[in-house]
């Protein structure tokens, strides 16, 4: 499947994992936009649309947790699908996180592969719903 | 408005609480700017009005969690309200009260450093969150915590504490951002590459091909490879300018010329890389002009200048759609550029008024 101009948004406040991220995917041909945090995401997000969310769980202001909401309650995004990354594996979070509509759940640190096998799949899906 | 003004203590408290619990937002600031007000400035009550303050950081709605970060520092007992907050981070359900108790931790400053630091030594699971922050106040005297750190068990921490080390100057931290080049975590390599870059330090050539098959880290090894002042990188960079993820791409644009620039002694390595710029291959030549358009001030400025070696008359028309750039250092660059190819037209019409 090609993901060639596919757009993806990238939510996470350390520059690292943001860094690291947006060169998976880029190298897999993804265009990539990014947020330092859920205000300024929520910011794009009220501009455009994307074909997947990816977001960080803790970040200043409003968290991951709040962009799941906002993305799920919103007309314009609640059929994109998102990815929370988190280095927090703690069953309730999780179970949060889905709970409000995210499509996946990927603990870090995590191997590009992983982040790109993920990404893949809920593209060629077309829908927001997992089938993990 | 709520008024609790008239009632003492512990039984204003009380009264505090119970509107903090209510569902209207603009009664729950309010109550959180009469605790701010009134109990933080009496020793007897500062202890649990605080208390009252962590509690509604944890408010579902960001702006009144906002409001309790705002109120609280304005608590004139530092001490106590550092030894709250730092205890807070240990918050192990509430997403929204971890951080905003880490936002009110990182405006308190330095202060915190210490209970951070005794935090930290009893190990606890959320000290990750404590090294995100130790860094973060610019101080030296937790770098020895934080290289402690990066032996933890947990990759996460490694990672966080390698982020925060490259935060701090080269001077401080570089031998060991080098040494962590060859660890086995592809997120603390990454950490401490960035922090190399930022600090423009020199690696040799050696230290940086080994790692150019990550893909994650080409970005980043681009920029370490226009920071060796070795003309041995130009053959990684221009393959670098080959590269399909754009980062990389434009990454290895800034950096040729950057390399170009700290080869200021060497005019033959110089004219290698002006003559490789000639040999650059059309798919090559394209993404750099579509770079030239569409990325940040630095990366076009690099272009153009890129572009003013290939010699190419037919780069000049591309060059002067950015001569009136916003920015002057990319007006400046897209202005030499065609300067450099007006010189190398000349020259070809000289030479072809010469007698064969």
């Amino acid at each position: 499947m090609t993901v060639s101009g596919k757009n993806v948004l990238v939510v996470e406040d350390s520059a690292t994992m943001r860094s690291f991220v947006v060169a998976a995917l880029e190298a897999d041909d993804f265009e990539v936009t990014t947020a330092k945090s859920g205000f300024e995401a929520m910011k794009v997000l009220a501009q455009r649309k994307f074909d997947l969310v990816i977001t960080d769980i803790n970040m200043p202001d409003i968290n991951g947790l709040e962009v799941v909401r906002y993305v799920r309650e919103s007309a314009a995004h609640k059929e994109t699908p998102l990815i929370i990354i988190s280095t927090d594996g703690r069953d309730r979070d999780r179970e949060r996180g889905m709970k409000l509509g995210a499509s996946d759940y990927l603990i870090k640190p995590f191997k590009p592969e992983d982040l790109i096998s993920r990404a893949r799949h809920f593209l060629s899906q077309g829908s927001s719903k997992t089938e993990h | 408005m709520t008024d609790h003004v008239n009632s003492s203590g512990p039984a204003k408290l009380s009264a505090i609480a119970d509107t903090l619990r209510s569902g209207d937002q603009s009664a729950r600031i309010l109550a959180i700017r009469e605790l701010s007000t009134a109990a933080l400035s009496s020793p007897e009550t500062v202890g649990p009005a605080l208390d009252l303050l962590i509690d509604v950081m944890g408010d579902d709605d960001w702006v009144v969690r906002k409001e309790a970060v705002a109120a609280a520092l304005l608590c004139g007992d530092k001490h106590v309200l550092s030894e709250k907050l730092v205890d807070a981070m240990a918050e192990p359900d509430n997403v929204g009260r971890r951080n905003a108790v880490i936002e009110g931790v990182m405006k308190l400053g330095s202060i915190t450093i210490d209970p951070l630091l005794r935090a930290l030594k009893q190990k606890p699971d959320y000290r990750k969150v404590l090294v995100d922050v130790l860094g973060t106040f610019g101080e030296t005297r937790v770098i020895p915590a934080l290289a402690e750190s990066l032996l933890d068990e947990d990759p996460n921490v490694r990672a966080a504490a390698m982020e925060q080390l490259a935060s701090f100057p080269a001077s401080d931290v570089s031998p060991a951002l080098e040494k962590a080049l060859d660890s086995p975590d592809l997120l603390v390599v990454l950490a401490a590459l960035e922090g190399l870059n930022r600090n423009q330090i020199s690696l040799p050539l050696s230290k940086i091909t080994p790692l150019l098959e990550k893909v994650v880290l080409r970005p980043a090894l681009m920029t370490a490879l226009g920071n060796t002042k070795d003309i041995s990188a130009l053959p990684h960079l221009i393959e670098g300018l080959l590269s399909q993820a754009k980062g990389a791409r434009e990454a290895a644009l800034v950096a040729l010329v950057n390399l170009h620039e700290s080869l200021e002694g060497d005019s033959q390595a110089r004219t290698q890389i002006e003559q490789s710029a000639r040999g650059m291959s059309e798919l090559a030549l394209h993404s750099s002009l579509r770079a030239l358009m569409e990325a940040n001030a630095p990366v076009r400025a690099a272009t153009a200048t890129l572009l003013g070696w290939t010699g190419r008359k037919d780069m000049v028309r591309p060059l002067s759609l950015v001569m009136r750039d916003p920015d002057p250092m990319v007006a400046k660059a897209a202005d030499r550029a065609i300067a450099l190819l007006g010189q190398t037209a000349a020259g070809e019409e000289l030479r072809s008024m010469l007698p064969r």
